[in-house]
């Protein structure tokens, strides 16, 4: 063989079987190593270079979620009394979407990313990824490329969906995290916190796209691996959204050259972290050739001219064409390739995971026109090889076959794994502690990194670009103000609008990740309800980053998670559209020692409203208005802020309850439909105060409030201002609209708490008492103390 | 992993270095000497950052200036030197910024492919990279740290020290 390496398993035992998975970055277990070797036994010869990356390539976490598909026995612990079941991660989630069943679900489950029903012609599609690893090792690079990548997810949906909003969410290290603590290799989290922002900054703003959502986490769980999540939202013509690659069509590749970075991605992301990498894993991003693809692929598909799509993504072309010709077969001839310069082994060609690039397959009467019409945009279309049903993936590389292997084994050889693991719940208590001196502690949860103010990330982000934005991610008096989320206004003849939120919080995973999943969940719906957005028409994604799976507590977690999405997403009859997981984020160090992260969910949520003038935002907007708190406050202070600035462990975690917050969010979206309520923001970390506190600052207003007014399960100060519960919002009205919107909300836990003041401060009663007195400016330089 | 990239190397090359005019502010330079000082590293008194772009050609200067001039400056804010070697400058410390190879230059690839285009020269490489002028009274190990900790990634990029002149 002239261009590929012959790999010598056949008679390999089974500690040789490991060093070859080992000595080339394979990701692959003994098992199966095993079943490679079963199979090129068949076959009566040894596996290439390029076959063996190949299927370590397709089997790995990363492209087809062995964890998530495999049968894992769990064991469930609560008061000595121990709960056995067999449960499949992806059906648990994809349960949820089918018995919901909405017809607006157009693709779920199925393409890069999920689409849902917008109106009768268009649909929107919404994908998060995350690009954690990358963006440890070099900032800057992995995040855009990150962004990058969820945008191409977007152009790879269907036939093409057109990208109109980005968002990001991040956990970091403490910015403050000692130098000295860190082994080497390992950035410091400030370091990383800066490129990663100016990466997704960079990124996204010269793709001309708007970043209008996201969120920041900061805890030292996150210094060895930062997360880093990116999503696009797209809009696509509803009879665009099937794709069939038929037989006899080309394969043609376009965007970006072929070069050696990113080689080992997927299987490099399905591993930890070491302290010795090789550079080539770095991915560097280049938008400039993304925008220019991005456009000329819309025109290309308004033409008819291809048959189906996909992007390279990890794995590269092995990934991409493996896939699109999983049911066909598929003939490549990689010296077609274009590269950026000489020197790649074929395998390497294959692998790549070079930015920029898509797979196209078009019928042979488009190729030409195909071609001419990227040319003339200056946007490179190479044909590199054709779809047959052969059944098999076949790769040339000049005269020499480099791999030959079946699809059916590529794609469903990967043993079936068999996991075990277990949940023991902790036994939560009720913690009651008195604050000494509430301003000061009101003030020192405002400026809390996970609560201060992110405005110097956000500024640096183009948020308006399009046009479209019709709520930004700041509000009111001089962009102070918080959003709750996004609102996108996609047509320039209807008013017509999608609302886009997430929720995210990982300290109550650390006390049950089943109501952990819960509070995502609810936070996401709440955020996009106080916009104005409808609950009954919003879909979800989700979203794990985990630790060390292998470890059976970890992986425990993870199942525990997953059993609560489900169960909660039926409750709040909100459908899963699409998602990712992100295994074995821990850290590896030298000594053998594993750091796993906090194990983490991200829900992202799509609302769509019909009418983009009837939404409300959280700035506080007219003196003498009044105030009012919706829904219950409880004692749960576990995984709180406020817990976490007093260094109290324990606690009770919030627990949704849907059976309340369902009703109450569908009477929410009525009164700001009809314009009873002129300012809404629901309460979330850092609780009712920060709640307060953050309208104030956004309408430069003051209030007056008496918190014993509030319904609280115990009537005490630290757990109605503090305490985290779900389930609550608190408006603004009008005094004129005081008995209609009685009427709307009869029957619920609501109470008048207080009324906006002129003057800018904050006065705190508790019945006669006088609680505090904080001016405007103290909680605005409190909230925005966070510096970068 | 072997690196068979070809290595470029002994070839002619010209150095266009880009830097802000005296009177326009160097927001870059401001927020390294604010980073430096983060890291605990107070004796810094100046920083000035420039970018280079490392021509591989055989043309001549004439050509290289006519390409900075034209195509590679902001000639509001920014001006600009070419040369092959540079010369040490007194009371700073100097700190070169290169991709390694193999690495994907983005910026280098446009700005080849620009000058292609605009016919000037046919055939030639570009390098991306960075140049960072450290006034103030610091060892060469605090240099180097703040080198490894802050302007070089060193997976991707390769750094120089010139000591002070």
């Amino acid at each position: 063989m002239k261009y590929a390496r012959e790999i010598y398993i056949l008679n390999a035992d089974e500690k040789e079987l490991i060093e070859i998975s080992e000595k080339n970055l394979l990701s692959l277990n003994l098992e199966e190593m095993k079943k490679i070797k079963e199979y090129f036994s068949f076959l009566g010869r040894n596996p290439t270079d390029c076959e063996l990356e190949c299927i370590a390539q397709t089997w790995s976490e990363h492209c087809c979620h062995k964890t998530f598909k495999a049968e894992i026995e769990y064991y469930e612990k609560e008061r000595n009394v121990t709960k056995f079941e067999r449960i499949c991660l992806l059906k648990e989630i994809m349960e949820v979407t089918e018995i919901l069943n909405y017809k607006w679900c157009i693709s779920v489950f199925k393409d890069n990313a999920g689409v849902i029903k917008l109106n009768e012609k268009w649909g929107v599609a919404f994908k998060v990824e995350t690009h954690n690893h990358p963006s440890a090792l070099e900032p800057y690079g992995g995040a855009g490329t990150g962004i990058g990548g969820v945008i191409r997810d977007i152009l790879g949906v269907g036939l093409g969906a057109k990208p109109i909003l980005n968002t990001d969410v991040f956990c970091f290290g403490e910015l403050d995290y000692p130098y000295k603590k860190l082994p080497k290799g390992v950035l410091h989290p400030l370091r990383v916190f800066r490129g990663v922002v100016s990466g997704v900054r960079d990124y996204g703003n010269r793709m001309g796209i708007p970043t209008g959502n996201g969120a920041i986490i900061f805890d030292n769980g996150y210094v060895f691996n930062c997360l880093v999540y990116c999503g696009t939202v797209g809009i696509i013509p509803i009879d665009k959204v099937e794709k069939k690659v038929k037989e006899g069509d080309f394969i043609v590749v376009v965007g970006g050259k072929t070069g050696r970075d990113g080689i080992h991605g997927a299987t490099f992301s399905s591993a930890s972290l070491k302290e010795d990498i090789p550079t080539s894993v770095v991915q560097i991003g280049n938008p400039i050739v993304e925008k220019k693809l991005q456009d000329v692929l819309l025109v290309a598909r308004d033409k008819g001219l291809f048959n189906s799509i996909t992007d390279c993504g990890a794995g590269g072309f092995s990934s991409a064409i493996g896939e699109m010709g999983k049911d066909l077969g598929a003939v490549v001839y990689l010296e077609k390739v274009p590269l950026k310069y000489e020197g790649l082994a074929p395998w390497e060609i294959f692998l790549s995971e070079s930015q920029e690039r898509m797979v196209l397959s078009v019928s042979e009467e488009n190729v030409e026109k195909l071609i001419e019409l990227f040319n003339s945009e200056d946007v490179e279309a190479t044909v590199i090889g054709r779809f047959l049903k052969t059944g098999k993936l076949t790769v040339y590389y000049k005269d020499e076959i480099i791999c030959d292997i079946d699809m059916e084994f590529l794609h469903k050889g990967v043993p079936e794994r068999k996991l075990k693991c277990f949940f023991e719940k902790k036994e939560e208590e009720k913690v009651t502690y008195k604050s000494g001196n509430l301003k000061r502690d009101i003030l020192k949860v405002l400026s809390n990194p996970n609560i201060a103010s992110k405005e110097e990330v956000i500024h640096q982000y183009d948020h308006e670009v399009g046009g479209r934005t019709i709520l930004k991610p700041l509000v009111g008096f001089e962009s102070r103000g918080v959003s709750d989320g996004v609102v996108l206004k996609p047509f320039y003849d209807s008013y017509e609008g999608i609302i886009v939120a997430c929720g995210i919080n990982p300290f109550y995973g650390e006390i049950d990740p089943y109501y952990m999943a819960g509070n995502c969940i609810e936070e996401c719906i709440r955020n996009i309800v106080s916009c104005g957005g409808d609950p009954e028409k919003i879909a979800i994604l989700d979203n794990f980053c985990w630790g060390n799976i292998l470890d059976e507590e970890e992986l425990g977690k993870l199942v525990r998670c997953v059993k609560g999405c489900k169960d909660f997403a039926l409750k709040y009859k909100v459908p899963f559209i699409s998602g990712k997981d992100s295994l074995n984020n821990y850290f590896k160090g030298k000594d053998g020692r594993i750091v796993s992260i906090p194990g983490t969910l991200l829900i992202s949520g799509i609302g769509i409203i019909e009418d983009i003038r009837k939404i409300t935002s959280t700035d506080f907007k007219k003196q003498g208005n009044l105030i009012f708190v919706l829904g219950k406050t409880y004692n749960e202070f576990g995984g709180s802020i406020y817990f976490k600035i007093n260094k109290i462990k324990g606690g009770i975690i919030p627990k949704p309850r849907p059976e309340k917050t369902l009703p109450l969010m569908k009477k929410i979206h009525y009164a700001i439909k009809n314009g009873i309520i002129r300012s809404c923001h629901d309460c979330s970390d850092g609780g009712l105060i920060t709640t307060i506190c953050e309208m104030m600052i956004g309408g430069n207003l003051g209030c007056k409030v008496d918190f014993s007014k509030v319904i609280s399960e115990e009537k005490s100060e630290e757990i109605i201002l503090f305490s985290e519960s779900c389930g609550r919002f608190v408006v603004e009205i009008e005094k004129t609209n005081l008995k209609e919107f009685e009427k709307i909300f009869e029957g619920e836990e609501i109470s008048c708490i207080g009324e906006i003041i002129e003057e800018g401060k904050l006065e705190g009663f508790f019945g006669l008492k006088k609680l505090f007195e904080i001016s405007l400016d103290e909680i605005y330089k409190s909230w925005r103390s966070l510096k970068f | 992993m072997k690196n068979n990239v070809q290595v470029i190397m002994n070839e002619k090359f010209w150095i266009v270095e880009i830097f802000k005019k005296k009177e326009a502010f160097d927001v870059f330079g401001k927020e390294i000497k604010k980073n430096i000082k983060e890291l605990g590293i107070l004796n810094v008194e100046k920083v000035r950052v420039s970018n280079l772009y490392k021509i591989i050609t055989d043309a001549g200067k004439k050509n290289i200036v006519k390409i900075a001039r034209d195509l590679l400056v902001d000639n509001i804010s920014e001006d600009f030197k070419v040369y092959r070697k540079f010369k040490k400058i007194k009371n700073f410390w100097i700190v070169e910024v290169f991709f390694k190879e193999g690495v994907t230059d983005s910026v280098g690839e446009t700005a080849k492919k620009t000058i292609i285009e605009s016919g000037i020269l046919k055939k030639l490489e570009v390098k991306t990279g960075k140049k960072y002028y450290i006034k103030g009274n610091l060892k060469e190990k605090e240099v180097k740290e703040i080198c490894e900790k802050l302007l070089a990634n060193t997976l991707i990029q390769n750094y120089f020290i010139y000591p002070k002149g």
